[in-house]
């Protein structure tokens, strides 16, 4: 009797999998399909997916220390060509395609062109951080070069009226995809730089496969944006997409969206600045003001009681004068209303002593210009000086009473 | 500086003109004729500023193969 060889489930799939791995053609294989079903495991980096074609689909594992070298994103329906090995996953009793890499298919050499290009371009020094020119703080005027339609220049739009609604946009309309795009792109580069009042192009258009996004690697495009005079910010595809346009743009923006918001502030913010600025300007100066009422006063006090007359005169005028800017400047400038300010004028007027001396005051001085404050200093005959706010007699005490107010 | 000058500022240099000021201002503790020019110089500095924020309006035109100018009117998807 014959013996029957019994295997357990995991003897059958080790078996199996030697089998596999013992396949020279198995082992170093070239794959091509569309990808579906794509995965990536976010803890571990590990990539799932399958190739699959019209009739049948083969599993492919593709593990984070293969794949973190990939320079492009897989997604789902993209066609490529994956290189690997196949092998048996023991556990679960399938084969997969363990993957070595990948590359699109088709775009491929395009792929290779990029690089390349992006390689040349910087060595040239393209894309070199010293030749980046600044953003302007407040653009008054963008030039917009992207396609009319679609949604990347509504997202840009939107953004930008959101922020800060007033300014000017220039849309140059072109195609974004397609063999005439590169020359149309090149044409509007050209032409908006040679306008002179725009402030910032903008280069943009939403995502789309390597292939759609094409025009934005052209050298001709690249080599516009590099000699342009105003600042270009290139915002093509996804966050994930590169182009060269990026590299050697100004700034590169992730998103339409995001490009919105790094050329254009919020309006509402420095608005909000300038009340704060303001402010400040106005407490300052009121406190200043209020310190020199101070010295206004003790200045006209002095100036009326104790300076000779020369003194005197200079120190009407100077109060004069510091009165009227002072009262100039607060009709005029701080524009207070109401009572506070016909208080403040008030005071001012009544610390003016021109303006008490035109209530019907005078004073008396005598041959030397002292100020004489009492009859007691009065001898009859004496020359002396009446002084009124403007002018003064010469006059001659003809007779002196004293206290003749007091006793009244 | 005199209105004209001013008025010929961009925004960034009318704003950290401004700064300036209000820190002397603070800081220096400037005479009364100082002052009053200061303030007059950093009313007219927002003044400036505030103009150039909201002066200008949003608007969106296309440029047509002609060079012309049109309104651009913007695609309502559906």
């Amino acid at each position: 009797m014959k013996e029957i060889s019994i295997y357990t489930v995991s003897q059958a799939n080790h078996y199996l999998k030697n089998l596999l791995l013992n396949d020279r053609v198995l082992q170093d294989i070239h794959i091509l399909g569309e990808i579906s079903n794509f995965k990536l495991h976010k803890p571990s980096g590990h990539m799932y997916f399958t190739l699959k074609d019209d009739g049948s689909i083969i599993r492919c594992v593709f593990f984070l220390s293969r794949n973190k070298e990939l320079k492009f994103v897989p997604a789902e329906g993209m066609r490529v060509v994956a290189r690997g090995s196949i092998s048996l996953y023991e556990r679960s009793g399938y084969y997969q395609l363990y993957v070595e890499e990948i590359r699109p298919e088709g775009i491929g050499d395009l792929y290779f062109a990029f690089e390349q290009l992006k390689e040349k371009l910087k060595m040239q020094g393209l894309f070199a951080a010293e030749h980046k020119k600044p953003l302007p703080g407040i653009p008054r005027c963008i030039g917009l070069v992207t396609s009319p339609s679609g949604a990347a220049i509504r997202d840009f739009l939107t953004t930008l009226k959101r922020r800060f609604p007033g300014v000017r946009v220039l849309l140059y309309p072109v195609a974004v995809q397609g063999k005439e795009a590169p020359a149309q792109i090149i044409d509007a580069l050209k032409k908006l730089d040679k306008l002179g009042f725009i402030d910032v192009v903008v280069i943009t258009r939403g995502g789309g496969s390597l292939e759609e996004l094409w025009p934005f690697n052209d050298e001709g495009v690249a080599r516009v944006i590099f000699e342009m005079k105003t600042p270009v910010v290139s915002a093509v595809g996804h966050e994930t997409d590169f182009t060269i346009a990026d590299f050697v743009a100004d700034k590169r923006a992730s998103t339409p969206t995001a490009a919105a918001e790094m050329i254009a502030p919020e309006m509402k913010e420095l608005l909000r600045y300038l009340e704060v600025q303001e402010h400040r300007l106005k407490s300052m100066l009121k406190s200043r003001l209020k310190q020199n009422k101070i010295i206004l006063e003790n200045l006209s006090r002095s100036a009326f009681i104790y300076h000779p007359r020369e003194k005197i005169n200079q120190g009407y005028q100077q109060a004069d004068e510091i009165w009227q800017r002072l009262v100039r400047n607060l009709l005029y400038n701080l524009k207070l209303k109401g009572s506070q300010l016909s208080n403040f004028e008030e005071k001012l007027q009544a610390l003016n002593p021109l303006k008490i001396m035109s209530r019907g005051y005078a004073f008396v001085m005598d041959e030397n210009n002292e100020i004489i404050s009492s009859i007691d200093s009065l001898k009859e005959e004496q020359e002396i000086n009446v002084v009124f706010h403007n002018g003064e007699a010469g006059c001659q005490v003809r007779e002196i009473r004293k206290k003749i107010l007091g006793d009244n | 500086m005199s209105r004209k000058e001013i008025s010929r500022m961009t925004f960034e240099e009318a704003l950290k003109k401004l700064a300036t000021i209000i820190e002397k201002m603070e800081r220096e503790e400037p005479s009364l004729e100082e002052s009053l020019h200061h303030f007059e110089e950093g009313m007219e500095l927002t003044r400036h500023c505030r103009k150039l924020l909201t002066e200008a309006e949003h608007k969106v035109e296309m440029i047509l193969q002609n060079g012309e100018l049109v309104e651009f009117k913007e695609v309502e998807e559906a």
